[in-house]
């Protein structure tokens, strides 16, 4: 057989051990996001029995729909709050964390918990520490005097998005402190070195060499966890459910209430492809912006 | 002399800050988790328990449907674990070994699938599974989990197959050895961090997901836990001591095995983000 000599370029071998991988993606991924753009142009019920076409109109009507324009701009605050604390967090952490100290991979490892921890588990966590009676956050508030009296953090309009970002940061942030404390780990120790020869102070350190030193780290995870802030379902979900008065509420949540919730399938459809189109958007602007930067 | 001094001072209170933002919600968790029913609902809040009582984790366990779910949730996560790593050990070794026309188009939707709005695609999703029968079984929920783990798996396990040169291989074929003996014998065992790492990070997506579980596990005896634990919210009221205890057990798996893999996990994904 002459397949030894070919080596590993075999196309079978590889075309045989991809089509599972490939055959998964198709049926779940990608097929079902063609089937929503076509779904988007009719209204239909859940089982798919009865459907209206509907064209552009259906589009029209959720554009011209308040609600709509308040739940992307939900989807902007929350998108961009929390994965630009997620950066400043995590880089902060990773800051702090990345010395020789006392028990320091103890320390490493506790930073990181809140990142391990189901996400149902911490938006349950901070429901009971924002609690109007018995929060922790109240309590402590309460006895230093800050406060004088219960807030309901995550009831009232005007600071359940905060509040509920705050969660999101908390969550999140771990996998960038942990993406950032392996990028200053790979920064070659010569260059501090020669900078302290130059007698350089510390911010000039930190930008001119720390960051610098980072900056492919750094571009993969905000886009990262740009994405997956944008796409997080659970912390909305069981926080505040999108209330109130949807102040709260962000495409992903509003997606699976209007399918599964309202049975209002072509608007779900719909607000799928619209968020699924953003996000392609703004990755892609975002990708040619930093690779140009080089 | 005073200067690092300073810094060494700004340093503490810098530690101080992050931990306390990390710890304090946790600390109540583990509070109200050892408080009987009256402390959990007693005013004003003391930050500790004042008896200690392992009560809340007792009725935890001995919750039947609790029980329940950690058992879904166990058997879900372990297959679909199991499954993952099947799969994307081929896949990944497939698209970094061999050429075969459209490699760098499937690759590149690999990598793009990371990027999907799993809630977006949440309904075609739930037709198929339904349209096949197949709410409401583990089979089911674990179809829905492969379409994203598979990639993320090897996403992460290509960089630990690229790290390993394929002489190693070619001198076993040298000896005689088949593809699949060369891939079973030298470059199987060389994987094996990457293989942990993959398998702990998808465990850990597994165990923790939550969307297409409550869309797919309509049934309460077939709910994991993550939506399960939701049970502990009342109408009026919330039993938080039982719910932390839970959700500290909840919690529990993930930990160990994160402490098990953390080297090679970390040296995944970062591996991962930097070569995209």
């Amino acid at each position: 057989m002459n397949k030894k000599k070919k080596g590993y370029d075999s196309p079978l071998l590889g075309i045989v051990f991809t089509a599972p991988t490939i055959i998964l993606m198709i049926v779940l991924l990608f097929g079902p996001m063609v089937y929503q753009g076509i779904m988007s142009f009719y209204d239909y019920n859940l089982t798919g029995l009865k459907m209206e076409f509907t064209g552009a109109d259906g589009y029209i009507k959720l554009f011209r729909d308040p609600g709509t324009i308040q739940i992307f701009k939900n989807a902007v605050v929350w998108t961009f709050f929390v994965t630009s604390l997620q950066f400043l967090v995590g880089l902060w952490a990773a800051l702090t964390v990345n010395r020789k100290f006392f028990a320091h991979s103890f320390f490493k490892a506790l930073i990181i918990v809140p990142w391990i921890i189901p996400g149902t588990v911490a938006a349950m966590i901070w429901r009971l520490f924002y609690n109007a009676q018995l929060g922790f956050l109240n309590a402590a508030l309460q006895r230093i005097n800050v406060l004088e009296r219960y807030v309901d953090w995550l009831g009232e309009p005007q600071l359940a998005m905060g509040a509920s970002i705050l969660v999101a940061v908390w969550k999140g942030f771990g996998f960038s402190a942990l993406m950032y404390m392996a990028g200053l780990q790979s920064i070659p120790q010569e260059l501090y070195e020669a900078g302290a020869v130059d007698g350089v102070n510390v911010f000039q350190k930190f930008f001119y060499i720390t960051l610098p030193g980072m900056a492919d780290i750094i571009k993969t995870t905000l886009l990262l966890t740009g994405i997956w802030t944008f796409n997080y379902f659970e912390i909305i979900y069981v926080l505040t459910g999108g209330g109130p008065l949807n102040k709260t509420h962000i495409p992903v949540t509003y997606i699976y209430e209007m399918a599964f919730k309202n049975a209002n399938m072509g608007a779900s459809s719909r607000l799928a492809v619209i968020s699924m189109v953003l996000v392609g958007i703004v990755a892609v602007i975002y990708l040619k912006l930093t690779n140009k930067e080089r | 002399m005073s200067k690092k001094r300073i810094g060494k001072i700004c340093w503490l209170l810098s530690l101080f800050i992050l931990l306390f933002f990390v710890c304090f919600p946790l600390v109540q968790m583990f509070s109200v988790s050892f408080k009987d029913t009256t402390q959990q609902f007693a005013l004003p809040v003391t930050f500790l328990p004042k008896r200690w009582t392992l009560e809340n984790f007792r009725q935890a366990v001995s919750y039947e449907a609790f029980r329940t779910y950690f058992k879904n949730s166990l058997i879900v996560a372990v297959i679909t674990t199991f499954l993952t790593i099947i799969i994307s050990l081929m896949g990944a070794y497939g698209f970094t070994r061999t050429h075969f026309p459209g490699r760098k188009v499937f690759l590149m939707l690999v990598l793009f699938s990371q990027m999907i709005c799993l809630a977006a695609i949440s309904v075609p999703v739930y037709r198929i599974i339904s349209g096949l029968d197949l709410t409401d079984t583990y089979t089911g929920l674990i179809i829905s989990y492969l379409a994203y783990t598979v990639p993320v798996a090897i996403w992460l396990l290509k960089g630990f197959i690229q790290g390993i040169p394929v002489e190693l291989e070619e001198s076993a074929r040298v000896d005689g050895a088949s593809k699949f003996q060369a891939f079973y014998r030298v470059v199987l065992p060389l994987l094996r961090p990457g293989i942990g790492a993959a398998g702990a990070y998808v465990f850990f997506l597994s165990w923790q997901e939550f969307l297409f579980s409550l869309i797919i596990m309509t049934d309460k005896s077939k709910r994991t836990l993550p939506t399960g634990i939701m049970d502990y919210v009342g109408q009026y009221e919330t039993s938080w001591g039982s719910m932390m205890a839970s959700s500290i057990l909840l919690a529990l798996p993930v930990f160990v095995i994160f402490a098990a893999v953390q080297k090679q996990l970390v040296a995944g994904l970062t591996d991962g983000a930097v070569k995209g």
